[in-house]
């Protein structure tokens, strides 16, 4: 059929419709069956998180600023402490700052799983969706034993965390590695080398370089086509120039490598938690920094800006004071408003069936696109 | 008549409500969600429950493009597929035992019985593609006319298998074809041995038929991604799970009976007295059935879903010409033997 | 990579292979005992657990130090008294389970315990002293 202009057909794929991502919408131009324009809506799931910020004191919004993205909690706090402790010259202490890398590197591990959950469910396997769950279940158990709640924690506190880990919780943490290994080498085998799956997501939603520096675009997207960033080794903070880790890159921009990339950093992940737990076990320390009252924060006046490597990519928190008790203005930088516009250039091309495989594979929480 | 449709209707919910608590079984089981099936009570009661909710559910209004075939595409779905538990080959109605008189009547007028099963099976293909077109959604409608590409395209590597068989037995008829496998070896002396293509190929096509939609009507009324219906909320999606089922049965059933040699018994000779064999034979035939409808929805559950333009390139250029093949094999066995 | 038609007869037969190893897998798998330990409603839940809120209102002293820390801006009720402001109630309808004013209040006046089925059927339930009344 030479000529497609008589099967021309635009749909609108606004939230209330059930076939649509969930959150956002996409405007789709189609010439029989194979995409030729799309264009994302955003903001319906704007929640004004910034300006609320401007009505509370600094301790009162921790627990806030984990809203923003509610699979990557302990990330966001860090973000937003660590802005906040630059302007006030805080120094951490050495055990509180090991406990955070651990506990925001069991985050990621969550937040993967339960991607991958979404993802394996969007091609039909559920069985290896649902051993991905239980798997973070096992983790979300782990997070309810420190600090009392599963996915809104409120553990770290304005230099430092509130409370500390105890022994046996301590010695589960460090026997995670192996079990968890063991786990993930059945669901691999289950799925990597499916011929159904690798056809369906190889060659499907290829991201060049040129695109995702264009988009700024951060995090696994952009080191799966090919760029090694990342933001633990540019800009160190915490103790992650004391940790022995590697971080992989694949070149072919398509789905299947973000699926190896993120599977591979669980592992690196797994690797990093049993480092801090074994160092947790053998030194002592303090949790907080003792001269600071939660009620008395007063930073001096300034900017600060804070660079934290999330589970999605790069996660900067931009703070700007005023010498008062509430900050002036606070702005977040979260990498899946980046994400969603990439989709301009990535959903043309393909068949109306691989939409939703290319907008799994991205990895996009709405909640903190929309913020 | 009247009595006799009853009857249908009687046998259908009870066929129904087996594959429905088998399927829930199934599924929770190689899913790995042990809390669907915590016990057999659960199990076994759930159904009533849902028929309780959907017909005292108050469903909102709904609006969709076109009334009439709103309305109509959930009667052409379950409509006629009810019909063909007449022709189902349950036992031996050609000896000479008592209670089949009125099977024997029912069933003499149709000599080709396998092409009318067959075709029974594909009409509620139209009837979800019309539901489909109805609908105020241009993305269920693009997904309508896939289904009905995929589903309809299954039609000839299964016709072709069909006659192959035709071939070696000498005649259309379920019954004559069943009698055809029997022989004093039993198993050994069933189709799947010398067409074993056939059956991959008619195994593959039926896998392709049952699960063709992406967004099904059949499966669950408002399960999240990746199947839910959206036009037929409340008690209106019930023929479209009813009519899945039914598929799922009839597919299985005639399976079982042009390959695995139906009722018959696979030591060769009956175990029970003359007058009770119609009873043994229906126990084999529903056994052989259940486990095929067992294989058909492991399957479908544990595998991902393949795209429409790889199923449909599957479709004709492997399965078609396998199934030509299989039928040169039959010539070739007819030849050879001396017929 | 555009295939061809004979990598489509190749690609089937891997195809099948994979299928029975995969249904192999799977069933192998639902033997295996997946249940996490320690899960669902037989759950021992942790000590630090964040539950309802449960008031001593006679050790408040009026410092309001929960005030300060409450995300929720108007999630705790107070009342004049004769000694100044008291902290009496708490609304659950905008309370987030933070647990900012447990972890800080100088005189234990709020403990988070360990119940967490809360749903009632009226908006008015959802508090805790029965004095304080139910503002919009």
């Amino acid at each position: 059929m030479k000529n497609n202009t008589k099967n021309k057909m635009t749909i609108n794929l606004t939230p209330e419709n059930p076939l649509s991502p969930i959150g956002f919408g996409l405007l789709v131009e189609l010439e029989s069956d194979v995409i030729t324009k799309c264009t994302p809506q955003l903001g319906f799931n704007h929640k004004s998180l910034e300006k609320a910020t401007q009505n509370r004191l600094f301790s009162q919004y921790i627990p806030m600023s984990e809203k923003i993205d509610y699979l990557s909690g302990f990330f966001c706090a860090q973000a937003y402490l660590s802005a906040l402790e630059q302007l006030s010259d805080v120094e951490l202490p050495k055990k509180a700052q090991y406990i955070r890398v651990l506990t925001m590197e069991l985050n990621r591990i969550s937040s993967h799983l339960r991607w991958l959950a979404a993802y394996l469910a969007g091609f039909g396997v559920l069985a290896p969706a649902n051993l991905a769950y239980k798997l973070r279940g096992k983790i979300l158990n782990i997070f309810e034993n420190i600090t009392g709640g599963r996915m809104s924690h409120n553990y770290y506190v304005f230099g430092g965390v509130r409370s500390d880990i105890s022994k046996e919780n301590l010695i589960e943490i460090s026997n995670f590695k192996s079990d968890f290994n063991k786990e993930l080498n059945t669901l691999e085998n289950l799925i990597s080398k499916n011929p159904v799956i690798i056809d369906s997501s190889m060659d499907i939603g290829v991201l060049s370089t040129q695109y995702a520096l264009e988009y700024s675009i951060t995090g696994v997207n952009l080191r799966a086509s090919g760029l090694n960033l990342d933001f633990r080794k540019e800009k160190p903070y915490l103790v992650y120039n004391e940790l022995k880790f590697h971080t992989p890159t694949a070149f072919e921009g398509d789905s299947y490598s973000r699926y190896l990339l993120r599977m591979e950093e669980m592992k690196i992940s797994a690797d990093l938690v049993k480092q801090c737990a074994d160092w947790l076990l053998a030194n002592q320390g303090e949790i907080f920094n003792l001269n600071i009252n939660p009620l008395d924060v007063k930073p001096k006046a300034g900017r600060a800006v804070s660079y934290t490597e999330s589970a999605r990519g790069l996660i900067m928190c931009h703070l700007v004071t005023d010498g008062s008790e509430k900050p002036k203005r606070l702005k977040w930088r979260t990498p899946s408003f980046y994400a969603i516009q990439a989709l301009e250039k990535l959903a043309p091309g393909h068949v109306l069936e691989d939409l939703t495989t290319v907008i799994n594979s991205l990895d996009i929480i709405i909640s903190e696109a929309d913020r | 008549m009247i009595n006799s449709f009853a009857v249908a209707i009687i046998v259908a919910v009870l066929a129904i409500y087996v594959i429905n608590c088998l399927e829930k079984f199934v599924i929770a089981t190689f899913t790995l969600n042990r809390q669907s099936n915590k016990s057999l009570k659960h199990l076994l009661l759930e159904p009533f429950a849902d028929i309780i909710k959907f017909f005292t559910k108050k469903a909102p209004a709904q609006n969709s493009e076109n009334k009439f075939l709103f309305i109509i595409a959930s009667i052409i779905a379950i409509c006629p597929i009810i019909t063909a538990f007449c022709l189902v080959p349950f036992f031996d109605i050609t000896a000479n035992f008592q209670a089949n008189r009125t099977a024997y009547v029912y069933q003499a007028g149709f000599t080709a019985n396998i092409l009318l099963l067959t075709g029974l099976i594909f009409i509620p293909a139209i009837g979800t593609f019309l539901a489909d077109f109805s609908d105020k959604n241009k993305l269920l409608f693009i997904h309508g006319i896939q289904a009905l590409t995929q589903t309809s395209s299954t039609l000839i590597p299964i016709i072709t298998s069909i006659l192959a068989v035709s071939y070696l037995a000498g005649s259309l008829n379920t019954n004559k074809i069943i009698l055809a496998q029997s022989s004093h070896s039993g198993v050994f002396g069933w189709y799947f041995i010398p067409l074993i293509i056939g059956a991959i190929v008619f195994f593959v096509s039926a896998l392709i038929l049952l699960n063709g939609h992406n967004f099904n009507h059949l499966k669950s009324e408002n399960a999240t991604h990746p199947c839910f219906s959206i036009g037929y909320l409340g008690a209106k999606h019930l023929p479209f799970k009813a009519c899945g089922y039914l598929q799922l049965f009839f597919v299985s059933i005639i399976f079982v009976s042009l390959f695995f040699g139906g009722y018959l018994n696979p030591f060769g000779t009956y175990v029970l007295p003359e007058n009770f064999r119609h009873f043994e034979q229906i126990f084999w035939l529903l056994t052989k059935t259940f486990v095929a409808i067992f294989c058909f929805i492991l399957i479908n559950t544990t595998l991902p879903k393949a795209k429409c333009d790889k199923l449909l390139g599957v479709l004709y250029k492997v399965l078609l010409p396998l199934s030509l093949i299989n039928s040169n094999v039959a010539i070739l066995i007819l030849y050879f033997t001396g017929n | 990579m555009k295939k061809t038609d004979t990598d489509l007869i190749l690609d089937s037969i891997k195809g099948l292979i994979a299928l029975l190893k995969d249904i192999f897998a799977t069933i192998c798998l639902s033997f295996k005992n997946t249940d996490v330990k320690n899960q669902g409603a037989a759950r021992k839940l942790p000590e630090n657990f964040r539950g309802k809120i449960e008031l001593i209102p006679e050790n408040c002293i009026g410092c309001e130090t929960c005030e300060k820390l409450c995300p929720a801006l108007n999630a705790l009720i107070f009342e004049n008294t004769k000694n100044g402001k008291r902290l009496t109630a708490v609304d659950f309808s905008r309370c987030t389970f933070c647990g900012n004013c447990a972890y800080n209040c100088p005189k234990g006046v709020i403990n988070m315990t360990k119940q967490y089925k809360l749903a009632t059927k009226d908006k008015k339930d959802l508090k805790l002293n029965t004095e304080a009344e139910w503002k919009p």
